[in-house]
């Protein structure tokens, strides 16, 4: 028993190398902003690389782009060059804009009551919004039950995690088994990328992780509890 | 003597529409949203509560607490209200 | 309605005994306008910072020892940030500077400009977009009541501030904040984030305390446990903890200030009481005249549910409304520092209307029916005895 809360501490744990990571991106993101707040951009110095970090920090003080700098900042002005481009957010902050009165075409429920868990397809110009993903695989993989033209479809959005942030469908990483509901029961739950995806399954457990073209009607219905197999 | 009666009734009257007209006419967002905006940039939402703040400087001592029994307060603490906030 | 004659009746009683009827009027003006100013203060105070609570982050961590908040170093932030579902880490500086001759305290909040929500919020707040000059020199923000504090002690220009260290910092006004936000601003002073860390004697890494959102409440719980075990003096205080503390706060306060006033409002219960059945012998006569006269009890009784009716709709309305514009138009000069504290708080500050109608109207009940069982049961009584009797 103490074994396996010690491994569970241990996943469930930072590494070191998680923390620098994190650190450096937010170093570059300060120095991206710095950049553009305090200094003049135009006079900024241009790299051709490789050259070092005291050498960048000269260049800039002597280049007058800046008001003079306190260590740190010319730290995360000299990270920011040197990174070369813009600190990259995968993902632009957006969520899904749910309509009022938008109801899912699977279960027929309100979707706007449950935002954390939307997605949103777009066929041959018509939006459909699911209260989950669970609900547009569902409407994806059964043309039976829903014929429409697949190939017309133009984009399939979900709802990441931990960011709220619309990501597209096909390059999301969903976890089956885990023991948090959505609003329609079990659910499938994506992540932007594997280590996220992971990292949720330590924390709330879950059988494994799939990607979008992965996923099969048995996979769909037995997260409902249904036996179902391919005719 | 209905008139006086009457006048007063209208008296009663026109003072709950002056007070209708306040309520109606007071600018609710503009005052909430400058609130909202001295929030956001500061990050703390406490009123400019309670009693005069006690500087330890002053008093001589960090606030006149008896360290064997905590949970004894002096009347002017109100731990009793933010417990549940400092004592994890 | 102008020829019942009854309705003739009622009025010239009404003002017949007018004396009398002023004094419980009075009396009942007083008691309702100090109950229900004390709820709308209450109520106003609620709805304003629960309104302003929607802005704040979802998360605080401090760090301590014993009952002391240490500064916390800027490792802290990125431990927090490496978490995934995190978003938005930023670090806070504040704190009180208490200035001993004058006897005065500050909150001094330092502001970190390179953080998109504060600049935009801030410029919006102060109405000036030359923010870089703000950033760039020795100035400060200030509340309402701190610039009027330094005005007043001929502090035109600015203020010096004494650092731990023992130097001091000279700082210049830049704007002050509109009076509308002075209910949170009052004696808050704004600085840029490094001349916040000298006055309050904090190393350049260091800062107050770190603030963080996790946009998906499901995820709260998990991330709230997750960060306490991060170091073992980190203490970390949740958005509905801080929301729970004040609703206490409020209902500790108003509540206190109930129970003392409901033994005052005994008392004066039975002043009332004593004053509306006073002119015991002449109500008697009148009442009984009246029956000799062929009025029947329900007549009586209406006659004087009529009377009662007026007075306790006029003194409830009076009262409200005198409340109303105490409160909402004067600030409540008095009455707020039961709520709010006197020596932070000199001046109007504007406290949003919000009228609870449940409230109001469970005062004119417990009021209003008191009342009239008060004076109708004695009546009644009266009523039903032999006239002639009642006569002598």
């Amino acid at each position: 028993m103490k074994i396996l809360l010690l491994i569970v501490f241990l996943f469930s744990g930072i590494s070191q190398a998680q923390v620098n990571a994190a650190q450096y991106t937010r170093l570059v993101a300060k120095g991206e902003k710095i950049a553009l707040r305090l200094c003049d951009p135009e006079k900024l110095p241009k790299l051709k690389g490789g050259e070092s970090p005291e050498a960048i920090a000269a260049a800039v003080r002597a280049g007058g782009a800046c008001p003079p700098l306190s260590g740190q900042k010319l730290e995360a002005l000299v990270a920011f060059l040197q990174a070369g481009k813009a600190a990259e957010r995968s993902g632009n902050g957006k969520t899904i804009e749910v309509p009022k009165g938008a109801k899912c075409p699977v279960c027929g429920m309100f979707v706007s009551k449950y935002p954390k868990w939307a997605a949103e397809m777009v066929v041959d110009g018509k939006t459909y919004y699911f209260d989950g993903v669970k609900d547009m695989m569902k409407f994806y993989i059964f043309d039976g039950d829903f014929p429409y033209d697949r190939s017309k479809i133009e984009k399939m959005l979900v709802t990441d995690y931990y960011t709220l942030e619309a990501i597209p469908a096909k390059e999301a990483y969903y976890v089956i088994g885990s023991k948090l509901y959505g609003p329609m029961g079990n659910e499938l739950i994506p992540f932007k990328t594997e280590k996220e995806a992971r990292d949720f399954m330590a924390d709330h457990g879950g059988d494994r992780i799939v990607r979008f073209d992965q996923i099969t009607g048995k996979m769909v219905m037995g997260l409902d509890g249904i036996d179902y197999s391919e005719e | 003597m209905i008139r006086p009666f009457y006048a007063v009734m209208a008296g009663l009257f026109g003072l709950l529409l002056l007070m209708a007209g306040h309520y109606a006419r007071f600018d609710r967002a503009g005052v909430l949203e400058k609130q909202r905006t001295l929030v956001a940039v500061t990050g703390l939402d406490a009123p400019a509560l309670s009693v005069a703040w006690f500087e330890p400087r002053e008093r001589r001592f960090e606030a006149a607490l008896n360290p064997a029994y905590p949970e004894l307060l002096p009347p002017d603490r109100l731990d009793f209200v933010y417990g549940a906030l400092y004592g994890k | 309605m102008g020829n019942n004659p009854f309705f003739h009746f009622l009025t010239l009683n009404l003002f017949a005994q007018r004396r009398k009827h002023l004094g419980v009027v009075g009396l009942s003006v007083v008691l309702i306008f100090l109950l229900a100013s004390t709820l709308f203060i209450s109520s106003s105070l609620q709805y304003s910072l629960r309104r302003a609570l929607v802005s704040e982050p979802d998360f605080v961590v401090q760090r301590v020892r014993g009952e002391h908040l240490l500064p916390v170093p800027e490792a802290w932030s990125d431990e927090i940030a490496a978490l995934h579902g995190v978003d938005r880490v930023s670090a806070r500086v504040w704190g009180r500077y208490y200035t001993r001759p004058k006897g005065k305290s500050f909150l001094i909040v330092g502001i970190d400009f390179l953080e998109d929500q504060s600049h935009q919020a801030l410029a919006k707040l102060v109405e000036r977009t030359d923010l870089r000059k703000f950033l760039s020199g020795d100035y400060m923000i200030a509340g309402e009541g701190a610039a009027r504090w330094m005005r007043k002690h001929f502090y035109q220009k600015g203020y010096n501030f004494l650092a731990p260290d023992g130097k001091f910092i000279p700082l210049k006004l830049f704007a002050t904040l509109p009076k509308e936000s002075s209910l949170m601003g009052e004696d808050l002073i704004i600085v840029p984030i490094e001349t916040a860390r000298k006055i309050l004697g904090l190393g350049p890494n260091e800062s107050t305390d770190i603030t963080f959102n996790v946009p998906n409440d499901d995820e709260r719980p998990n991330i709230e446990s997750k960060v306490s075990a991060l170091h073992y003096d980190l203490r970390i205080i949740s958005k509905k903890e801080t929301q729970g503390a004040y609703d206490r706060l409020f209902n500790y306060k108003g509540g206190f200030f109930l129970v003392l006033f409901l033994i005052v409002l005994l008392a004066f219960a039975l002043i009332l009481y004593q004053r509306a059945s006073q002119v015991y012998s002449s109500e008697k006569r009148s009442i009984g005249i009246l029956r000799a006269l062929g009025w029947s009890i329900r007549d009586v009784l209406w006659l004087k549910l009529g009377e009662s009716l007026t007075i306790v709709i006029s003194s409830f309305i009076l009262g409200s409304v005198a409340a109303y514009f105490y409160v909402f138009a004067l600030g409540a000069p008095l009455l707020r520092q039961i709520f709010l504290g006197g020596a932070n708080l000199t001046a109007p500050i504007r406290l949003v209307p919000v009228i609870d109608f449940s409230i109001l109207a469970s005062i004119f009940l417990l009021y209003g029916v008191s009342f009239i069982a008060a004076v109708l049961i004695p009546v009644w009584r009266i009523a039903v005895t032999d006239p002639k009797e009642a006569m002598l």
